[in-house]
């Protein structure tokens, strides 16, 4: 559909509705909360958990990407007119296009970790390069053609560093972390035939291969630096494939057998429990959002992609499975978890905000539970978000999303340690 | 009566994502009518373009439209069919370029084998669109159009519209009174895109 997910796009739901303009089907619950109260719920904000990687990026590619990314940056002019590109949807989307460069760049300069400022110059490398090709299209000429030979070389280099890397470390969890994403920046690729979004002789077409070409070109030489920084503390130590594999092999069998001890579930109706149907309450929508990942019918990734990521996708298994089958478990305890009241929403949000704090600060496997808590809190921040948007006066109906999210948060975090763990032992058997 | 499901809501965002894409320009695809494909289609069909940078209608049949309140507010729903000699004498053309040769193009067609069907819209000023197939049947007509920016040195503006009419030569000679139902798509997609899909929609859905 778009590149949003399931829970972005639940709390763009929450956003529209909590702003007023949304009329979901079938609402008639009018018992509003005070709205300034709701917001101030969250206007201290909450910890965060940036993104890391166990190796040591050095400061001079950090420099010479970012310095990379300003100069494409600053290869468009800023102030662009209808005499430098007369169509004015072009001048526009060019325009657009480099004033988005700049917020990243901005963003990445600012960005917690030496690994985020890494990815976020990236991104801002691909899109300032869609500027920057596209003018260079209109001012000097620049084709698609122009830019095959930069794409044969990243695709040389990209198949070039394939070839000569193996699954090397001392510890085969924290160079797990590693391996995956040095194999997502792998999968980067340059289509310069493919199907193309803009028409290819368009100045815009021009800038989409060129992004394209930045994006893979960052890629790879990130997944370079990230590889030989990783490999370069290292003795002779033997290669992890195989226990990579044999580790998968055990997880996958320990958790069919694990989801195979919950109490049966409707995969249609997962927020029946034991008869009682929670559908229209937050625990109802965030088991609903708990099983997606667990759901036998959408489990591809313990064999779709590569090794590492396959590794880290049955850990985010657990982790599913583990919150969905707690949350079951309050709810057939009889929690309902519904919204009445500023304080339940409060309730709700703190039991988010510490489980996070307490996964966080649990010393076991710090790699792999930190990986997973910077994509969970994510989900408090689209929560907190809709609350900081919220009216004067907030409609419980329109809380059920952001309360949902507060309760996803809670359960995943609480079920991360136990989670990498059990992840940890099996590589390391 | 009960409140939404975290479902409903998925539902719901989807169309107003759907929404949200459709204001991008290069990036959407609009259609007033569902497509389904209705029996005859003529792909990369024989057509003539008229387009004026003034909104004013192009093509007309019998008497000229006059505006209503506002000069500038014409109909631009205006559609229309040309299936025979008597209704050519009944088609005016506004006083703009390539209007002669839009008459010739109608003298030219054999009514005997042919109908003309004449579509008439309002385009942003800094896009064009290309005609990539139209179908019919003999109650519904739909036509299909890719949707991309015109030369970088086109001098235009994003709040401008231009007039375009489209006469487009329907390779079969049927009664267009019996036609009550109409339909235009565009989209991003260049048209050797569009009129695979159109040629395809079975594989088209398996892949999905």
């Amino acid at each position: 559909m778009t590149g949003f997910t399931r829970r972005e796009t639940l709390a763009l739901v929450g956003a529209v509705a909590g702003a007023g303009c949304s009329a979901l089907p079938g609402s008639d619950d009018t018992t509003t909360l005070d709205g300034p109260a709701l917001r101030s719920l969250v206007a201290d904000g909450h910890s965060t958990v940036p993104e890391r990687l166990p190796v040591t990026i050095s400061s001079a590619h950090l420099a010479a990407t970012e310095e990379r990314a300003r100069a494409l940056v600053d290869a468009v002019p800023a102030n662009l007119g209808p005499d430098a590109i007369p169509n004015g949807a072009i001048r526009e989307h060019v325009r657009r296009a480099r004033e988005g460069a700049v917020e990243r760049v901005a963003d990445a300069a600012d960005a917690a970790t030496e690994y985020e400022r890494l990815g976020g110059f990236a991104d801002a490398r691909a899109d300032a390069r869609f500027a920057a090709g596209a003018w260079r299209a209109i001012d000097d000429g620049l084709t698609r053609e122009d830019l095959r030979p930069a794409a044969t070389r990243v695709r040389e280099d990209r198949r070039a560093l394939r070839a000569r890397r193996e699954y090397l470390g001392a510890d085969p969890v924290t160079a797990l972390a590693v391996h995956a994403a040095v194999e997502r920046r792998l999968d980067t690729r340059v289509e310069t035939d493919g199907r193309t979004r803009y028409r290819a002789d368009n100045p815009l077409g021009v800038g989409e291969l060129a992004e394209d070409v930045e994006r893979a070109r960052a890629a790879v030489d990130d997944a370079a630096h990230l590889y030989d920084q990783h490999v370069a503390g290292l003795d002779d130590s033997p290669t992890l494939r195989p226990r990579y594999r044999a580790a998968r092999s055990t997880l996958r069998a320990d958790f069919e057998s694990e989801r195979a001890e919950l109490p049966a579930v409707d995969g249609d109706r997962p927020w029946t429990v034991e008869g009682v149907d929670v559908s229209e309450t937050p625990a109802g929508e965030a088991l609903d959002d708990l099983y997606q990942p667990i759901d036998p019918e959408y489990e591809d990734g313990w064999a779709d992609g590569t090794l590492a990521r396959s590794v880290l996708w049955g850990h985010r298994s657990f982790v599913s499975l583990r919150a969905f089958a707690s949350l079951r478990a309050r709810v057939a305890e009889g929690e309902r978890f519904e919204i009445e009241s500023v304080e339940d929403v409060a309730a709700l949000r703190s039991e988010a905000v510490d489980a996070v704090r307490s996964a966080n600060a649990d010393p076991a496997v710090p790699t792999l539970t930190r990986a997973v808590l910077a994509d969970v809190v994510r989900g408090l921040a689209n929560a907190d978000a809709d609350l900081a948007s919220s009216d004067d006066e907030v409609r419980v109906v329109s809380l059920r999303y952001p309360a949902a999210n507060y309760l996803v948060v809670a359960a995943r975090a609480n079920a991360t340690p136990s989670a990498s763990d059990h992840v940890a032992s099996a590589l390391r058997e | 009566m009960p409140s939404p499901t975290r479902r409903d809501a998925l539902r719901v965002a989807a169309a107003l994502l759907t929404g949200v894409a459709g204001c991008s320009g290069e990036s959407s695809s609009s259609s007033s009518y569902p497509s389904e494909p209705t029996g005859n289609v003529a792909f990369d069909p024989e057509s003539h373009r008229l387009r004026n940078p003034e909104p004013i209608p192009l093509v007309w049949t019998g008497e000229r439209p006059t505006a209503t309140d506002d000069e500038s507010h014409y109909h631009f729903s205006g559609r229309f069919f040309v299936a025979g000699a008597a209704d050519v004498s009944e088609v005016g053309f506004a006083d703009v370029s390539g209007a002669d040769a839009a008459r010739d193009f109608l003298d030219a067609t054999d009514y005997d084998s042919e109908t003309v069907y004449v579509e008439q819209s309002l385009v942003d000023e800094c896009f064009t669109t290309t005609l990539c197939h139209v179908e019919w049947s003999e109650s519904d007509v739909q036509t299909s159009y890719a949707r991309t920016y015109r030369d970088a040195d086109v001098a235009c503006e994003t709040d401008a519209r231009d007039a375009v009419a489209t006469l487009i030569r329907i390779p079969e000679a049927f009664d267009p009174r019996e036609v009550n139902s109409y339909g235009s798509s565009r989209g991003t997609a260049p048209c050797s895109v569009r009129n695979d899909r159109r040629r395809r929609p079975r594989q088209e859905d398996e892949r999905r």
